[in-house]
């Protein structure tokens, strides 16, 4: 009788998901979460949440709490309180606007410098490239492939929230990030900071194979 | 991936079990029957509820659950956007999930609420009451009955860590010296909050659902995990000891809160009373103190909200208003040609105009007045806003304010009218929307200070649980509570708000009232700044607006009589400062922690230490303390 439950492994993560109004935010998050893709939904005020929860093997589950956040510049006064024990972070930007990498460093900065991971080390971030089932597109590959080493994100993809491309991909990306950095800090003498692992299944060129 | 594949084993089951289905902005509530029940799988104790009469195919059936485990918001969130019908979705709570739940409605309607704040949505159970499910539910956990709700009932679960040590050794939860791992959790709580919780509450739920005791250990166990749950205020009381000396020592007692009883909406036939026969409105304040205490009739909303939003003067006579109109239509006219020729360079490099486009598309779509493509009114919604960034410039366009404008237009339908009702509206609001957020931060420190006063238990537990930042109070401020109320409620809230009755910032009064409302579930439930701000969140369409504008009434009337109220609260107010030297510190102290965070634009330090001396009645007390300010 003592044994007819396996002790489970429950983790949280607390994930951010920031970048400019109408990036598609909330769109990210529905379709990972409720794996709907809504027209009628309204604009974010302040912050909603959301919470997946993953069973990742018989016996360990991960929940993540979304924090997707209202992206208009003058309410990021109140990120740092937003930010806080957060264990990743996702930026997005809409592919088809020119003005996207000065704003992807805009918030890179922001997260970087009012949060840390739990081991101290920056928040593990992805770049998503949102809106990639849009024909117009202002930025391409080359540029986001050096673009998102230059600025230490540890991976990037094109995304489609609306068609469901490299939705559960990019966050499974990010989550196993997360659980390895978690088994890592809880022992603080293994060869930790190995954060350029190449992240093959996320990397934008990666991600057409996988789609098509 | 996270679906439950397994078929699980009904320990309980009740059917005509009813959920509300919130479907946004739709007046009437639907609601669906279906079937409450506790199942257990392999993994752990489910309560779940099933819609009846709902056919599902197992692979729909699979997505379905997969939403409903991962509610963020009530299940309103979830439901589809099948126009007309409403569909209700599954919901499961897993029980090592639920924190505490409240029995209304004789008895007949359950709340529950998790852990992360998550509040569903009432079960009302049609047929009988929810005794059954609650003893079903009581031989699965241990609750206990708020002190201060009566209706509230919380889980017992994680003892305080003052008497963890204790608890644990008894628990014999782990293997190592239970000191040495005490205080490991202890440590790891404050750099490591989530998963040391989480490590902890897991372990505790092991015990709790998973190992059955004998029957003499459970009671054991119940009874210590009952004393450190009554050990709970001392220990709080220890911790945060400077701020009961504020609270206590220096806040002024309010008198018992009268009675404040919403009356009639103002009536067409008193409407044409107060007119004379060129059409000046007599007696303005009367009309005033009417709609303040019930609102307009919906029939006259499209007259009288053009005088409360300023549009029309009160005195004005028939004549004049047509004169203005005429005025006024070419004002709007004009300025809307001025956007509508710019060249399309300039647009492309206008970013307000994009985010309108944006906004508008995803503005109260539900709506039917702005529901379906090509909808000509969301053509409408778009040219008003632009044509307000020509009539303010320096404030240009801000999210939120499509929110403030989408009930007006919805109203008035005609575009100038309507332009000039919102101008009316921003001109009452805009201090919100400003680029340097001066206005929202200080609505928010004056929200604090108000409770502090009101509330003060709640006001000291969110200092505690970082929270008097109240930031979770964002969204009701910037929107003037547009989301968390019908498209009906939201009517009767904002013309009975723009009688600027009985004083000024009377909405902040209607926040302390929510929080009225939800102080026990807050503090009991023994929610952090996470937690707060969830279930502020998810109490969007569940604030009843009736029970709530009196009861902010009746702490306007408490405030009034008040004996010694803190300048700084008659203030927000509107009453004369005393200006009293004395008063003038005891204020200071009461509102120490706000003045700190948003005065002198210092909003940078994320930490600041301050020595604070203030005069309470017992004397001069002076303390240092550190402030966690929380903000930028």
């Amino acid at each position: 009788m003592n044994d007819t439950y396996p002790v489970p492994d429950e983790k949280l993560f607390k994930v951010l998901i920031v970048g400019d109004p109408t990036v598609g935010k909330t769109s990210f998050v529905q379709r990972y979460v409720q794996n709907t893709f809504r027209k009628d939904y309204k604009g974010t005020v302040g912050v909603d949440f959301a919470l997946k929860v993953v069973r990742t093997s018989e016996n360990q589950t991960v929940k993540l709490q979304l924090w997707d956040i209202a992206g208009q510049e003058r309410f990021t006064w109140m990120t740092r309180v937003y930010y806080k024990d957060s264990h990743g972070c996702i930026i997005m930007f809409d592919l088809g606007k020119d003005n996207s990498l000065e704003n992807i460093i805009k918030w890179k900065n922001d997260v970087d410098s009012k949060c840390k991971a739990p081991d101290g080390s920056p928040l593990p971030c992805i770049l998503l490239a949102n809106k990639c089932d849009l024909p117009d597109k202002q930025v391409t590959r080359e540029e986001l492939e050096s673009f998102h080493k230059q600025h230490n994100f540890i991976g990037w993809t094109e995304t489609s929230a609306k068609e469901g491309i490299m939705v559960n991909e990019s966050m499974k990306f990010l989550m196993e990030i997360m659980l390895r950095r978690e088994s890592n800090s809880t022992e603080p003498m293994s060869d930790s900071i190995r954060l350029d692992v190449p992240p093959p299944r996320t990397q934008g060129t990666g991600s057409q194979n996988e789609e098509n | 991936m996270d679906d439950i594949n397994e078929q699980g084993t009904e320990l309980y089951s009740h059917h005509g079990v009813l959920v509300k289905s919130q479907s946004c902005n739709r007046d009437e509530d639907s609601q669906c029957s279906g079937t409450l029940s506790i199942v257990e799988y392999s993994f752990g104790k489910f309560i779940e509820w099933k819609p009846t009469e709902v056919s599902v195919d197992s692979e729909l059936h699979d997505q379905e659950w997969a939403m409903v485990n991962a509610v963020g918001r009530r299940t309103r969130t979830l439901s589809g956007s099948t126009e007309g019908q409403s569909r209700c979705r599954p919901v499961r709570i897993e029980l090592a999930e639920l924190k505490s739940f409240r029995i209304t409605r004789n008895r007949q309607q359950v709340t529950l609420m998790q852990r992360d704040g998550t509040t569903h949505s009432a079960f009302f159970f049609q047929h009988g009451n929810a005794d059954c499910f609650l003893s079903a539910l009581r031989g699965n956990i241990r609750t206990a009955m708020s002190r201060k709700d009566r209706n509230l009932f919380v889980v017992i679960d994680l003892p305080e860590s003052q008497v963890l040590d204790r608890s644990f050794a008894e628990l014999d939860l782990f293997r190592e010296n239970t000191s040495d791992v005490v205080w490991k959790f202890v440590r790891n709580l404050h750099s490591r909050p989530y998963e040391t919780t989480l490590e902890a509450f897991s372990k505790l739920t092991d015990i709790w659902l998973y190992k059955p005791l004998e029957q003499r250990r459970e009671e054991e166990v119940a009874e210590l995990l009952n004393r450190s749950l009554t050990l709970d205020e001392t220990a709080t009381n220890v911790v945060g000891e400077e701020y009961a000396v504020i609270q206590l020592g220096s806040g002024p007692v309010l008198p018992p809160r009268p009675p404040a009883p919403r009356d009639l909406p103002l009536s067409v036939e008193q409407w044409a009373k107060f007119q004379d026969e060129d059409g000046r409105v007599n007696n303005v304040d009367r009309v005033k103190d009417i709609i303040f205490r019930g609102g307009v009739v919906p029939q006259l909303r499209f007259d009288v909200w053009k005088y409360l939003l300023g549009y029309f003067p009160w005195d004005s006579t028939h004549a004049e208003r047509q004169q203005l109109r005429k005025k006024k239509v070419e004002e709007y006219f004009q300025m809307k040609l001025q956007w509508r020729t710019i060249t399309p360079g300039q647009e492309q490099r206008f970013s307000d105009f994009h985010v309108i486009e944006k906004d508008v598309n995803r503005t109260d779509r539900t709506l039917a007045f702005f529901a379906g493509d090509n909808n000509p009114n969301l053509q409408l919604l778009q040219d008003i806003l632009m044509t307000y960034v020509m009539y303010n410039f320096d404030l240009g366009y801000v999210q939120g304010m499509s929110d403030l404008l989408s009930p007006i237009l919805c109203l008035m339908t005609n575009e100038v009218d309507a332009f000039w009702c919102f101008v009316g509206f921003m001109d009452k609001v805009h201090e919100s929307y400003e680029l340097d957020q001066a206005g929202m931060k200080e609505q928010l420190h004056q929200l604090h200070c108000v409770l502090t006063v009101a509330l003060p238990d709640l006001a000291a537990y969110l200092e505690q649980h970082e929270s008097s930042n109240m930031f979770f109070c964002f969204r009701w401020l910037l929107v003037l509570f547009k989301r968390e109320f019908s498209y009906h409620d939201i009517m009767r809230l904002w013309e009975v708000l723009w009688t600027d009755l009985p004083c000024p910032n009377f909405h902040l009064l209607m926040c302390v009232a929510v929080l009225d409302t939800e102080q026990h579930i807050l503090m009991e439930n023994n929610y952090g700044f996470t937690e707060i701000l969830k279930h502020i969140n998810d109490l969007s369409l569940h604030i009843n607006l009736d029970l709530t504008l009196s009861k902010a009434e009746g702490i306007y009337h408490q405030l009034m009589s008040a004996v010694k109220l803190p300048d700084v609260v008659r203030r927000i107010i509107g009453l004369e400062p005393l200006g009293e030297p004395d008063d003038d510190e005891e204020q200071n102290s009461t509102c120490q922690n706000d003045v700190l965070s948003t005065s002198e634009n210092g909003l940078n330090g994320p930490e600041s230490l301050e020595t604070v001396t203030f005069t309470a009645d017992t004397g001069e007390v002076a303390f240092e303390r550190s402030l966690n300010l929380s903000y930028l």
